[in-house]
């Protein structure tokens, strides 16, 4: 075993705009990069991003990210399953991870206390489960059919498939599942994060390991530690913890490339005894990196549809004379390959051509005018206020670190937004929208009772 | 946890600021004494509430929510059973403006347009119960405070809501809710006490007293075990809750069953329920325990998302969980972990200005004193195993109701 402490390649600091100190980087030798970030205060947030999702899945193994996120939590050498969640817990940590398209991250929030004792051992227990996972045969359990589970041993495959089934009874996932598949044709983002009973069922355990194998390695890894903490002492102790067991080669992620949309999509459900329902609309945005255009759609996102000031909840909602809408509203998801602009309502079953005529009226206006100056105001003083809003906790501010590092894969991208933001002009706006918001390029996924 | 201060205004409305220098927001939280208790009919609270911001004398609802949003303000005012509460939260630079806005709503409010926030609360009521979880809780709640103060749940409020008249509005904001007496206001953030003060003196210090009329809030009496049952085609899971009447948040078993719910569900990944029906049994990806306390009694509830033929299993396993704290001590060992994951929770719960603000504001229009959410630390530090054993025995040796959702077959 190469008990050698990876070597630092190089230092990056960065201000951030509601942040004390600036923010240190530390790339590593073996890839590996180490983020300490200083907020005052008695908690500290320690996790680690990875830069692996259901992006890098195929549909042999489609939900295995997020069994694997599960998996970790199943105990190391050391440590034997759930003295992990224990130990942590009765120090006052709030444990959990995460799973998405992009990334996946593992992260503890605990008090701290003089010694860092606290803060010692949280590292030492995160970097173990991160780098030395048994994934034992016993936690995952037996292979089954899940049209008959009648099986003894129901272990950690059986609680994903409990979330899998818990997510059939969310209505909004379903219809943004739904308006997912009607997006995607052919890139990876096609597949639902937590992927399919089937899979989970049958996976064996070796394809869960190969991919761990795979896509956990130090390049593709973040480590961000945010507290009251001396920079200097805690890399060490990161450093210290983070030696990987074996070699792990990074192999370059290729992705399938997504056919431009030239037309509209539209996929219907039903669903037994809702009384109201669901509508999604999604439009392919630009990559997170092109600033310019990625700032306009939250602008945009904030004049249609945030808040009660917006364009939605006033013409769609407060101004009908009747009742079409029961709730509104848009936003902005950000992914590596591409976001997603996304419009949705609830709606009075017996309206939905109605709901469906106003709310794409609403994009058609943004698209031939100009948004007011007035709300290209409002629009950034309300993403200025974002920046402030992002740095209130620990965990607010890890969990921004690690989602510029591991969608934008590009940190100084945070602090030229506000720049960026500055000079955006209604024209911008106004061209961004054309771009992007044309309803002959939506796809639009719509869940009625049956 | 840093200190605090205490004043009041002329009128009698209590103030309680604490300074946290070098944070970019302010929040003001506003708590009136009266809350869903108060109501005649199910909904009054949640209507008044949503009345707030639906417009003034000199602002319509359009006006203020642009107001609002121009300048980042966020201004929400939220309905719970012992309390009607106001929260804003805004950069520090726009806190004269955010007074001026909350001064507005809460002064010159018209209520008038009751008829279309009937319609829109409606709506967004069936929405909330297309969810199979919240159906679930709602005929829970609707089973064991059935005609109580306590038990005006979604259901209730759809049946009742077509009866309330704009009067019943008026007259649950102004006579029971607007009284200096039962007001609080707490304000955390980068200002100091005296600018505070001031302006609150010069917007609120002249509202007028009057006397709240008492109200009394029995404990319901849960006569037979019961279990209540809704059948819904569409549902993938089956939805398992149980619950019973609990102590409130002033009683001295407070702490003892705040203590017990870390240890059986509520602690995260290590508390018994997760082990046992989620680790061991893989029985559920969502299973806790949880703890409402209220001003006059409390909920406890036990929570299960499963599949359809586990039901028996989960409800057997709720069992073997609650007779265990009933039957057995808690070891030294699990009930000290259990304090500290309670320690660290409520530090990661009071991060924020806003989260102090409601705190420090909660525990006081709860008749507690602002102290207590300090002095709380200390009555848990101080619970023994006996303690846990003897509260499990008082309350889980009631009955219960369990209210299920599933596909019936």
């Amino acid at each position: 075993m190469n008990i050698k402490i990876p070597e630092i390649k190089s230092r990056e600091l960065i201000n951030f705009p509601y942040v004390d100190k600036a923010v240190e980087f530390y790339y590593l030798e073996n890839g590996h990069t180490i983020i300490i970030a200083n907020k005052p205060g008695k908690l500290v947030n320690i996790s680690t991003w990875i830069k692996t999702g259901s992006i890098n899945e195929d549909d042999s193994i489609t939900g295995v990210s997020h069994f694997l996120e599960h998996l970790m939590f199943k105990g190391t050498p050391k440590y034997p399953a759930g003295e992990f969640d224990r130990i942590l817990e009765s120090k006052g940590a709030v444990v959990n991870a995460a799973t998405w398209k992009d990334y996946t991250f593992y992260y503890v929030t605990i008090p701290n206390d003089e010694n860092n004792e606290n803060l010692n051992l949280t590292i030492e227990l995160h970097a173990d489960m991160i780098l030395n996972p048994l994934l034992p045969e016993e936690e995952i359990g037996p292979v089954f059919d899940p049209e008959n589970p009648n099986v003894e041993e129901k272990r950690e495959r059986f609680v994903v498939i409990e979330e899998i089934r818990m997510r059939d009874d969310n209505h909004w996932t379903k219809t943004y599942d739904e308006m997912n598949s009607l997006m995607y044709k052919v890139h990876q983002y096609k597949r639902d994060v937590i992927g399919t009973a089937d899979v989970i069922a049958s996976i064996p355990r070796e394809t869960i390991v190969d991919y761990y194998k795979k896509w956990y390695t130090p390049e593709n890894m973040y480590t961000i530690i945010t507290g009251d903490v001396d920079a200097k002492e805690i890399l060490e102790i990161v450093r210290k913890n983070f030696i990987f067991p074996e070699e792990r080669k990074t192999v370059k992620l290729e992705t399938e490339k997504e056919p431009l949309q030239t037309e509209s999509r539209y996929v219907e459900n039903f669903k037994k005894e809702i009384n109201t329902g669901f509508l999604m609309m999604g439009f392919h945005g630009p990559q997170p990196k092109d600033l310019k255009d990625n700032i306009c759609l939250d602008i945009l996102s904030i004049v249609l549809g945030e808040g009660k000031s917006s364009r939605f909840y006033q013409n769609l909602i407060e101004k009908q004379p009747e009742q079409i809408f029961n709730v509104t509203g848009t936003s902005q998801y950000e992914f590596r390959e591409g976001n997603v602009f996304l419009a949705q309502g609830n709606f009075v079953p017996a309206k939905k051509e109605k709901a469906l005529e106003l709310i794409k009226n609403e994009f058609q206006k943004v698209i031939d005018q100009k948004i007011e100056d007035y709300e290209l105001k409002k629009a950034k003083k309300k993403l200025k206020t974002g920046f402030a809003e992002d740095s209130e906790t620990v965990s607010d501010i890890g969990e921004l670190i690690g989602h510029f590092m591991t969608v934008y894969e590009c940190m100084s991208c945070y602090v030229t937004y506000l720049d960026a933001l500055e000079n955006i002009t209604a024209d911008d706006v106004l061209n961004a929208a054309k771009k992007y918001l044309d309803l002959n390029k939506v796809s639009i996924s719509v869940l009625m009772p049956e | 946890m840093q200190s605090f201060n205490t004043d009041k205004l002329s009128n009698n409305i209590k103030v309680i600021t604490r300074k946290n220098p070098n944070t970019p927001r302010i929040a003001i939280n506003m708590f009136m004494g009266s809350g869903v208790k108060y109501e005649k009919l199910a909904g009054i609270a949640n209507l008044t509430g949503r009345l707030l911001l639906q417009g003034t004398q000199t602002r319509s609802a359009e006006e203020l929510a642009n107001e609002l949003d121009n300048n980042a303000i966020e201004l929400s005012v939220e309905s719970k059973q012992d309390f009607l509460r106001a929260r804003s939260l805004f950069l520090n630079e726009d806190f004269e403006k955010a007074v001026d806005l909350l001064e507005d709503i809460i002064k010159n409010s018209t209520f008038e347009h009751l008829e279309k926030e009937k319609i829109k609360f409606t709506g967004e009521l069936k929405l909330e119960l297309d969810s199979p979880k919240t159906q679930a809780f709602d005929n829970l709640i609707k089973t064991m405070f059935k005609d109580h103060p306590y038990g005006h749940s979604h259901t209730t409020i759809l049946e009742e809501m077509p009866r309330i008249k704009i009067e019943d509005i008026r007259d649950y904001y102004f006579k029971t809710s607007l009284i200096p007496d039962k007001m609080v206001i707490s304000v955390v953030g980068d200002i100091d006490r005296g600018e505070i003060l001031e302006i609150l003196e010069e917007k609120f210090g002249s509202i007028k007293q009057l006397n709240m009329p008492d109200i009394i809030v029995p404990i319901p009496e849960i006569t037979e075990n019961k279990t209540v049952t809704i059948s819904r085609k569409d549902a993938a899971q089956a939805q398992i809750v149980q619950g019973w009447i609990g102590p409130a948040v002033s009683d001295e078993d407070y702490p003892a069953i705040t203590v017990l719910n870390v240890i059986l569900g509520a602690s995260g990944l290590s508390s018994r329920l997760f082990v046992e029906l989620r680790d061991k049994k893989g029985l559920a990806y969502h299973v806790r325990s949880s703890l409402e306390a209220l001003k006059h009694l409390g909920l406890f509830t036990v929570y299960i998302g499963t599949a359809p033929n586990n039901i028996e299993t989960c409800i057997e396993g709720f069992g073997t969980e609650i007779n265990k704290l009933k039957n057995e001590l808690v070891l030294e060992k699990e009930l000290n972990d259990a304090k500290n994951n309670y320690f660290g929770k409520r530090a990661f719960m009071h991060e924020t200005n806003a989260q102090q603000s409601y705190y420090l504001g909660y525990y006081d229009i709860m008749a507690l004193g602002c102290g207590f959410d300090v002095e709380i630390e200390e009555k848990v530090k101080k619970v023994t195993s006996e303690d846990i054993k003897r509260v499990a025995n008082k309350y889980f040796s009631q009955n219960s109701v369990i209210s299920m959702l599933y596909q019936l077959k």
